[in-house]
């Protein structure tokens, strides 16, 4: 029997496990669009790798900037949108379930046995990202053809304002 | 629901989503929008984010809630979800009492609870002397999302009584702690307990009975018989239980207090079985007294005092304390030829005085040091130099001191016994 | 909701579905430059950028557990001496706690000559002025006593980094350790 005087407050190792092969996945997927914005997800894995190895936040959210600053990337050299959009899904969970991993470890320590917990959690962030997936991508399917430069704004503009609605 | 506070989780992710805008619309590419509109589907999912009444009952067994020292108890901690709604995300810490350490697994446990559900966990503690009584269950309630947080806490009541018998170690060489004669009496009458001491000149108004007669016959001197009476002994062991006190070498080790009231519930024990009325003081600032006395009903009282008083816990007090007026209240108390057994670790120079003082007003002073010094750090070896001198300074005020290290108390004992008789 | 907010959910909605209609087909009869949709998007870019920046300036909200755990920690005795010894090598030395270290090592080496060595207290006094206590001169020097360290002996403290208030404080404290001992500066024993 080992004394577990004190926890160790450090990321738990299966949320470690899961957050780096959804990031594993995204960058997979990320390969079917440039090459640049592959290698792109690969430094954003690593760096998410060393962010939960070291229960830093702030490495964390910069593995989530590289992940978006590839998809950007993607997206501006013409991917195919179910590659970017599958890709936008995988950064996103793969960046909360990390988060979230960090969370536990300072709440619980890497010794508790957190399975349940962070499958539940990871669950339910897929489930909201695919139904939210799903639903803007059927709203492209029902669009067809070329956009005229007024939609483009007006979808910009209305953007904005919701997400300025949205926001907490 | 308002309930809970914002945890600021997913600060940024709006701007994020507006960069993935602009951009798609400056290069004109749709799947940048998309990915934008993906963003605002997270943000609305976190806008709505809410905690539900959080309702949790706390249930706890001990496999041996009377445990010995030393014994290993098993701990079962069940949460159940008593409310009506699930909680997706429930981060859940014992409150495991300050003074016992976990042997094995952490006190805690995550799960996510179905109404009505109940998750599960096992750890186990280590028995130490005392009555432990378990603190609130903390738990920290989160939504899914993880954007909302709470923290809750919930009570079961359960408490630890580790009472361990007073030893009956017959064959500790206690004699050098205490004198059995306190003193010269005169009396009138002769009977079991009184020993011939001495005879002396004759003074005018001594008592006809006390007159040698056979001294007179054989010589026709007046000469006076003295007896002398020989009496239990009062001892009082005062255990010196300070914050000052509350001093260990290292993480793993007993506190200064836990070895000093040992050393103090086997001296009461062995001095008992040897016809001595004991008592039992504690001087700090949780006060207790017990009045010298002997008997099996007195021993019983002892032994729950040892193992339940406040004062004798092994965590460090938390009050006003007002040495001097400890000392005088002391000093009201102890009869006045009675002695005192002082156990203190002498980390401090104030323990050294009470010793000195007490001796000053007529009890006969042995005192019983812990030694909880180590030579880890530089500031530790000072304090292994500091503790020496005291204990040369109180030898050479006449008080005897028995330094015990980490030899068992009897070995230590033998030790200072045979010095002592020199 | 507030006024604000009524405001911009209108304009959201209004622009997404007058987005949507143009999209299926319906002309709403708007003409727009290529530079001035550069420009929108380039400001909701930036704008974007600076809710980004907000996030580092945002503090996580959570709760600490504590360590119910470890059992409660006492501490060892001495170690208001190695917390003096920390301020006073702190970079804004703390005058006060170095003087609080010497003066604590100097008043046991005193008791330890007078207790161990047999010494009389102004003997003691005096050995601490001359440094003739010890056969350390580190140790010396640091109670006061205008003792040379030779040089050799200072530049080979120094390169090997023993040089510090904490290494010269160990070494006066081993030193007292010896008083009374076999191995004593040499010299008059009792």
């Amino acid at each position: 029997m080992v004394a577990v005087s004190e926890i160790t407050r450090k990321p738990t190792r299966t949320g470690t496990a899961m957050a780096l092969s959804v990031a594993g996945l995204t960058t997979f997927t990320l390969g079917f669009t440039t090459s640049t914005a592959a290698v792109g997800g690969l430094v954003a894995t690593v760096a998410l790798a060393a962010g939960l190895f070291r229960g830093s936040r702030r490495i964390v959210d910069a593995a989530g900037g590289l992940f978006f600053l590839s998809l950007l990337f993607a997206g501006a050299s013409g991917a195919g949108t179910e590659a970017l959009l599958l890709a936008a899904l995988g950064s996103i969970l793969a960046w909360d379930i990390a988060e979230n991993a960090r969370s536990v470890g300072e709440h619980l320590g890497r010794e508790t046995d957190t399975l349940r917990l962070e499958l539940v959690h990871a669950a339910a962030t897929l489930v909201v990202l695919a139904v939210g997936a799903a639903v803007v991508y059927g709203a492209d399917r029902a669009a067809a053809g070329g956009q005229p430069i007024t939609a483009v704004v007006l979808l910009l503009v209305g953007v904005v304002a919701l997400v300025t609605v949205v926001t907490r | 629901m308002s309930r809970g506070f914002d945890t600021e989780r997913w600060t940024g992710l709006d701007g994020l989503v507006l960069a993935a805008a602009g951009a798609g619309v400056f290069t004109r590419e749709a799947s940048l929008l998309l990915a934008a509109g993906l963003g605002v589907v997270v943000l609305g999912y976190v806008r709505v984010a809410a905690i539900p009444e959080v309702s949790l009952r706390v249930e706890r067994d001990l496999s041996d809630a009377t445990p010995d020292p030393d014994d290993e108890v098993e701990v079962t901690l069940r949460v159940t979800n008593e409310g009506s709604r699930t909680l997706f995300d429930i981060r859940v810490v014992d409150g495991v009492p300050p003074a016992l350490g976990v042997a094995d697994g952490p006190a805690r446990l995550g799960t996510a609870l179905r109404p009505g559900a109940t998750a599960t966990a096992t750890y186990t503690v280590t028995a130490v002397r005392g009555e432990h009584a378990w603190e609130e269950t903390v738990v920290v309630v989160r939504d899914p999302s993880g954007a909302v947080e709470s923290r809750e806490t919930v009570s079961a009541e359960t408490t630890l009584r580790c009472e361990p018998e007073l030893a009956a170690t017959a064959d500790l060489p206690l004699r050098g702690l205490t004198s059995k004669y306190a003193g010269r009496v005169e009396t009138d009458v002769p009977g079991s307990g009184l020993e011939f001491a001495s005879i002396r000149e004759y003074r005018h108004g001594d008592p006809i009975r006390r007159i040698d007669w056979n001294r007179r016959a054989r010589t026709g001197e007046l000469a006076t018989v003295e007896f002398r009476e020989e009496r239990a002994a009062a001892v009082v062991l005062v255990v010196d239980t300070r914050p000052e006190a509350h001093v260990a070498p290292d993480d793993e080790a007993e506190t200064a207090v836990e070895r000093s009231v040992d050393a103090a519930s086997v001296a009461f024990s062995a001095l008992l079985d040897s016809g001595d009325s004991v008592g039992v003081a504690a001087f700090g600032p949780d006060e207790c007294w017990l009045a010298p006395s002997s008997g099996a009903d007195h021993r019983a009282r002892a032994r729950r005092l040892f193992a339940t008083h406040p004062a004798f816990a092994p965590t460090p007090p938390d009050g006003a304390f007002f040495p001097s007026v400890a000392v005088r209240r002391l000093r009201r108390r102890l009869a006045s030829d009675a002695q005192v057994i002082f156990c203190s670790p002498l980390v401090d120079d104030y323990g050294v005085s009470v010793a000195r003082r007490l001796e000053a007003y007529g009890h006969a002073v042995t005192v019983v040091s812990p030694d909880p010094t180590t030579t880890a750090t530089i500031g530790a070896r000072l304090a292994r130099i500091e503790r020496d001198l005291r204990l040369r300074e109180l030898r050479r005020s006449g008080v005897r001191v028995l330094d015990w290290g980490d030899e068992p108390l009897g070995v230590a004992l033998a030790r200072a016994e045979a010095g002592w008789s020199r | 909701m507030t006024l604000a907010r009524r405001l911009f959910l209108l304009v959201g909605v209004v622009a997404t579905a007058a987005g949507f209609a143009v999209v299926a087909g319906v002309s709403l009869g708007l003409e727009l430059t290529d530079i001035f949709l550069g420009l929108v998007a380039a400001l909701a870019a930036l704008q974007g950028l600076r809710y980004v920046q907000r996030r580092r300036e945002t503090p996580m909200n959570t709760t600490v557990t504590g360590d119910p755990e470890a059992r409660v920690a006492v501490p060892i005795p001495g170690s208001d001496f190695d917390d003096d010894l920390v301020s006073a090598m702190g970079r804004h030395t703390h005058w006060a706690a170095r003087k609080r270290v010497v003066d604590r090592l100097e008043a046991r080496a005193t008791q330890a000559l007078v207790a161990r060595d047999g010494r009389a207290p102004e003997e003691a006094a005096a050995l601490l002025d001359t440094g003739g206590w010890t056969d350390d001169p580190v140790a010396a020097r640091f109670l006061g006593a205008s003792v040379s360290i030779p040089l050799r002996q200072r530049v080979r403290l120094f390169l090997s980094g023993q040089s510090s208030l904490t290494d010269r404080a160990g070494r006066t404290v081993a030193a007292i350790e010896r008083i009374g001992t076999d191995d004593g500066p040499a010299g008059e024993r009792r």
